[in-house]
């Protein structure tokens, strides 16, 4: 049979997609097809890189064409995503590192006050003086837009990347507020919420900074993992609340952080205990000491308790971080001392690490040679 | 925490790393190759080797050293396969192991 492309295709065609139903050429998976005298080469593009079925593609393909008569046939598997077995490209650009100390802020469980703990580091470490920005990672609900009443979108550049909005306190703020719609839900499976993270990650024109919070979704998945593999954290914040249902998730907030590597600054608890303005008691609304007892269980330091305040509850809703708004309250306080406590021991882990490769990409012909 | 302070490549062209323990380990390119914790060569909820041995050349090579996050590396080699990601105290391990 004559080698041209009319007739390779319609012999592929016996190639089913089991789970499709379709054929592999319905299917567009045929690409690039090329024919020289009796060599044949073409490309199948898959829909994922782990289809389990792709070496039985391939060999069908080969088959087939050689029984019509070609010599060599070539089958090259891609996939939507890249080349099949190519780790997702990092791009070329990246601004992380302009940044001195990228630190994770995260919980296990949601509902904690993580982005309002994040808020509020980050305006105390600005107002002592440092260039502080927040990535507000939550993608399925994003809260630092309302936290900082941001309501300008970030400047896109013609090659695609963002500058962040500078924001109350001097600080870079990039959310995903800013580009969804805020009344719209995103609906996203793993791959591609960990891609815009990834695009976050790479993306931003962060400038230089001496602290970037990036503040996590709840939970130890998908996204958490991505962040801790694409940025070389030099520490996390485990933000949780005094009951045990909260503190059973920290454990796994904390375990998580420990099995990629990142040193845990401390542990903040959020919503500690509740001063009475008629009695001017601390009312403990949601037990006592859980934060203590996690902190000395696992060895990491207790660097906040913040209190319940209506005031300060009032700050998020209106868009100024209560340190800013308040700084007499309790709270600011608490929040400064851990600002604080945060900077030194992210000194401390910078001594210690001094030395230690944090960030590389070689080619291993470059590399030194030395004796084992 | 275990982490590199270096990566090096020997003279007989295996991969080395200096720990901040202050140990050194070195690999050959196709024990790395073998030891490759990702999905398409180890069966993510069986644990079960899914990588055939002899489809691997004695000749494979490293191209390109990167870490992940603070607690891996991830290495590319010149059989495509680029999908590996080794956390260093499995290295430390497999050290041990040899």
């Amino acid at each position: 049979m004559l080698l041209n492309e009319q007739n390779i295709l319609n012999a592929l065609r016996a190639v089913q997609d089991p789970d499709l139903h379709k054929n592999i050429v319905e299917l567009n998976f045929v690409q690039n097809l090329k024919i020289e005298r009796d060599k044949v080469s073409l490309d199948l593009r898959l829909t994922t890189p782990a289809c389990p079925i792709r070496d039985r593609f391939k060999d069908q393909c080969v088959s087939i064409i050689k029984g019509m008569g070609a010599s060599e046939v070539e089958v090259t598997l891609t996939s939507s995503e890249g080349r099949v077995g190519d780790a997702p490209e990092k791009p070329k650009v990246s601004f992380l590192g302009e940044v001195a100390h990228i630190v994770g802020v995260a919980s296990g469980k949601g509902g904690v006050g993580k982005s309002t703990v994040t808020a509020n580091l980050a305006m105390a470490l600005s107002l002592s003086g440092a260039r502080v920005g927040i990535l507000d990672a939550d993608i399925y609900g994003p809260s630092m837009g309302l936290m900082f009443g941001i309501d300008k979108a970030p400047q896109v550049f013609e090659d695609n990347t963002v500058a962040p909005v500078e924001a109350k306190g001097g600080i870079s703020i990039v959310s995903m507020c800013m580009f969804a719609d805020s009344d719209k839900a995103t609906i996203w499976r793993g791959p591609m919420a960990s891609q815009m993270i990834q695009h976050f990650l790479n993306r931003v024109r962060w400038g230089k900074l001496d602290y970037l919070l990036v503040d996590f979704p709840p939970g130890t998945g998908d996204i958490q993992l991505t962040l801790t593999q694409n940025c070389p954290m030099a520490g996390a914040v485990v933000v949780t609340t005094p009951q045990e249902v909260a503190l059973a998730d920290c454990r796994k907030g904390l375990a998580m952080f420990d099995s990629v590597g990142v040193p845990v600054v401390g542990i903040v608890e959020n919503m500690s205990y509740f001063v009475c303005d008629g009695c001017g008691k601390a009312h403990h609304i949601f037990r006592e000491g859980g934060g203590e007892r996690i902190a000395k269980s696992l060895a990491v330091p207790l660097i906040a308790k913040i209190p319940l305040e209506p005031a300060v509850a009032d700050c998020g809703d209106l868009g100024t971080p209560a340190v800013l708004r308040h700084p007499n309250s309790l709270s600011a306080k608490a929040f400064m001392e851990a600002a604080d406590q945060m900077v030194r021991t992210i000194a401390v882990f910078d001594h210690e690490g001094a030395g230690v490769l944090k960030n590389f990409n070689y080619e291993f012909e470059k590399l030194p040679e030395e004796d084992a | 925490m275990l982490q590199p302070k270096k990566v090096f490549r020997t003279p007989e062209g295996k991969l080395g790393f200096e720990w901040n323990d202050g140990s050194r380990s070195a690999f050959s390119p196709r024990q790395l190759r073998l030891a490759c914790p990702c999905a398409l060569c180890v069966d993510e909820h069986t644990g079960e080797k899914l990588l055939d041995p002899s489809t691997v050349p004695e000749s494979v090579k490293v191209l390109q050293v990167q870490s992940v996050g603070r607690y891996a590396v991830g290495i590319s080699f010149d059989d495509g396969h680029r999908s590996g990601i080794y956390p260093y105290d499995k290295l430390m391990e497999l050290t041990k192991k040899a």
